[in-house]
């Protein structure tokens, strides 16, 4: 959703349209495939993308390239829906939950692992983070949008934004 | 650091070569006398393992000395990144001479860094090949020139081209249809030349020989032992004895030649015993073949000069699935035939040959290069200085086994078998898991391979060498899982270029949750 709120705020996204919109995420996924090849070192792409947003997941923030330095909007949202999210999706999708009996370790390592990140995000000089709950945009998004703006220096329009807003799709709630 | 440039080092890779088709392994048919003789007079690595199981990451261990989880060079369209400098390189800039012979295009013919640091590099596979030039008279000079600018303009417009083919994509596809696998095998080169590329990197020896020019690093690649396969026939006749008179092995031996699909994915159904006979003995004629023709290198590396300055590796980059386990190729998995290589060291003043018990990987080779020419320690990326002797394996000729030494092989498969599997034969998918990362852990006789986020089993090697027997034991697989563990945690840290470390998803299983998720790779 903050990718979708973004590019209507007047924000340029760096996307390449690879993974289409399906049932989990009917608005499309705004993502870079080349993100997940950080690891591997394709790095370069990100020469490119100054003053351009783009969908990361928490734990490819270390591989971006030194040389820059970063904004991070990280989306905050109770695990617990994160996970009933996924397993949703992930029956969707038709994978196997073969190892279903590990939610509680995959719930103890998630955990494990936002800690790591915040401590981590914290001692970067290079990074500045701004936290944004899923939750608190499907309430307020005007309030949260407008500290969006505020954090990318007023690049984005935040009433422009509050359109994409879809109450419908906090849908995964948790029961 | 007095670095010895009057040294030299010819290192040769086996591409594709089992170790347990070599005498000297234990083979009982005579397919390598010729390294079976120097062999027997080297430091002699019974229980090597290589860091990854195909060209792409093992080529990049060897060339920088890194597990293939920190240099991340995994795949047919990554590149070895800059700050890993490669073995070349580092002797290049001390003054050595680097030249390489080179057979496989993923090493030569793709930009991906391997050959940085080659001063010289001569590529024999690939639509174009550069090759050595032989002298010639003067009469003749303006058209070899007009010539070798001809083919320079040819190669820089080819290596985009070929560089396509690598990527996982309908153009690499397409070249898998059975029409096309003869025009990219023959006139792309495919295997190179091995006859050539032996001949006249023996004439570059030879040459340092005769010389006494000191300060070379010699690199040859070689490809025989790749598929398709086609020996000469009077390997065939020795070899494979009933071919010519057994019309199934023809006909499978000339389809399977072209069915290059067949080469990169596990058996879509098993092979008949006439089948697997005939592809395993056309293997081993292969094997001989190579090996008759690098008679002549040895020879050359025989005389006294070479004897007293040159120090000879021999190692494979993986080995070859003839079918175990239901496997082709070097697409997947980390069996024996596949991470267990061949590796033995010639070197000036081993006072007497000895075979080596203590597990090592053959990214070591890296350091024992170095350490030969006089290196003592090395500026890597994102960690301490390296002690070059404490990695090198030279040191092993006095020091005493360590049999519980670990070590380890990374399986990456290659994205475009993946893909095939996926696209033509979804119903692998659950067998084989093809997109999962897979790693042998290799302690004493016990190996454990897991696939990542699914499954871990143990082998004991001792009394089941080519695997049969999976086994269960939590105490041991706990232990052996947290070596790993610890290994993949350094990794990321080091391949991430952070001291902060620890941030990264250590978890296998929540690893494999965010891919399944489409969230990593």
């Amino acid at each position: 959703m903050m990718m979708s709120a973004l590019k209507t705020g007047g924000m340029p996204l760096v996307v390449d349209e690879i993974r289409e919109a399906d049932a989990n995420n009917p608005k499309g996924y705004y993502e870079f495939e080349r993100v997940k090849k950080m690891p591997k070192g394709d790095t370069a792409w990100v020469a490119a993308a100054p003053g351009k947003a783009v969908k990361i997941i928490s734990a490819l923030l270390e591989f971006l390239p030194a040389e820059y330095t970063y904004r991070v909007i990280f989306m905050e949202r109770d695990l617990g829906e994160i996970m009933a999210s996924q397993q949703r999706m992930m029956v969707r999708n038709g994978k196997d939950l073969g190892y279903e009996k590990d939610e509680d370790q995959i719930y103890q390592s998630f955990t494990e692992h936002l800690t790591q990140m915040n401590q981590w995000l914290s001692e970067r000089k290079d990074f500045q983070t701004l936290y944004v709950s899923y939750n608190d945009i499907l309430s307020d998004p005007l309030t949260q949008f407008r500290r969006v703006a505020d954090f990318l220096d007023h690049k984005v329009d935040p009433a422009a934004m509050t359109k994409v807003v879809d109450p419908q799709l906090y849908r995964e709630k948790s029961n | 650091m007095s670095l010895q440039t009057n040294k030299n080092v010819v290192l040769v890779v086996l591409d594709t070569h089992r170790f347990d088709r070599i005498g000297a392994y234990g083979y009982g048919r005579p397919t390598t006398p010729n390294l079976d003789a120097l062999a027997g007079e080297s430091l002699f690595f019974k229980r090597a393992v290589a860091p990854g199981q195909w060209t792409i990451p093992s080529h990049a261990s060897i060339f920088s000395g890194e597990a293939p989880a920190v240099h991340g060079t995994v795949q047919a369209d990554d590149a070895l990144p800059k700050e890993f400098q490669t073995l070349a390189s580092r002797l290049s800039e001390q003054g050595i001479r680097t030249t390489g012979f080179c057979n496989n295009p993923l090493v030569g013919v793709l930009q991906n860094g391997f050959t940085r640091g080659f001063d010289q590099f001569y590529n024999y596979c690939g639509v174009v090949p550069s090759t050595p030039q032989k002298e010639i008279n003067d009469l003749w000079k303006p058209f070899r020139n007009l010539w070798s600018k001809y083919t320079q303009v040819l190669r820089k417009l080819s290596y985009p081209i070929q560089n396509a083919f690598a990527q996982p994509n309908e153009f690499f596809l397409a070249a898998l249809r059975p029409l096309f696998v003869p025009i990219w095998t023959r006139a792309g080169n495919f295997k190179g030349m091995t006859a050539r590329s032996i001949r006249e990197s023996t004439s570059f020896v030879r040459e340092i020989g005769e010389e006494h020019k000191g300060g070379n690093f010699v690199f040859l690649n070689l490809m025989e032992t790749h598929l398709p396969y086609s020996p000469p026939d009077e390997y065939v006749r020795k070899f494979v004895p009933y071919f010519h008179e057994t019309p199934e092995a023809q006909y499978f031996m000339g389809g399977f030649n072209r069915k290059a699909w067949q080469w990169l994915i596990p058996l879509v159904e098993p092979f008949s015993d006439v089948e697997s006979h005939t592809l395993s003995d056309m293997y081993d004629a292969e094997v001989a073949y190579q090996d008759h023709l690098l008679g002549q290198m040895l020879e050359v590396l025989n005389t006294d000069y070479h004897r007293e300055n040159t120090m000879v590796i021999f190692l494979a980059d993986h080995g070859e699935m003839l079918g175990e386990h239901g496997y082709m190729g070097h697409g997947f998995g980390v069996h024996e035939e596949l991470v267990r290589v061949p590796l033995f060291i010639r070197m000036p003043g081993l006072e007497k040959p000895r075979q080596i018990e203590t597990r090592v990987s053959t990214t070591r080779v890296f350091y024992s290069v170095l350490d030969y020419f006089g290196f003592e320690s090395l500026a890597m990326p994102y960690a301490e200085e390296v002690d070059v002797a404490s990695q090198s394996l030279l040191g092993m000729e006095n020091q005493r086994e360590n049999l519980q030494a670990c070590a380890i092989a990374e399986a990456y498969a290659p994205d475009n078998a993946v893909q095939i599997i996926k696209k033509h034969h979804p119903d692998m998918v659950d067998a084989y898991n093809p997109g999962v990362d897979q790693r042998a852990i290799y302690q004493g006789d016990e190996k454990m391979i897991a696939v990542s986020g699914i499954s871990k089993v143990l082998y004991d090697l001792a009394g089941d060498p080519t695997e049969q027997k999976p086994y269960q034991n939590p105490e041991r697989i706990h232990d052996l899982s947290k070596i790993l563990e610890n290994y993949l945690e350094l990794a990321m840290t080091r391949s991430a270029g952070s001291s902060h470390g620890k941030i990264s998803l250590k978890d296998d299983v929540v690893q494999q949750r965010l891919r399944d998720l489409g969230y990593l790779e």
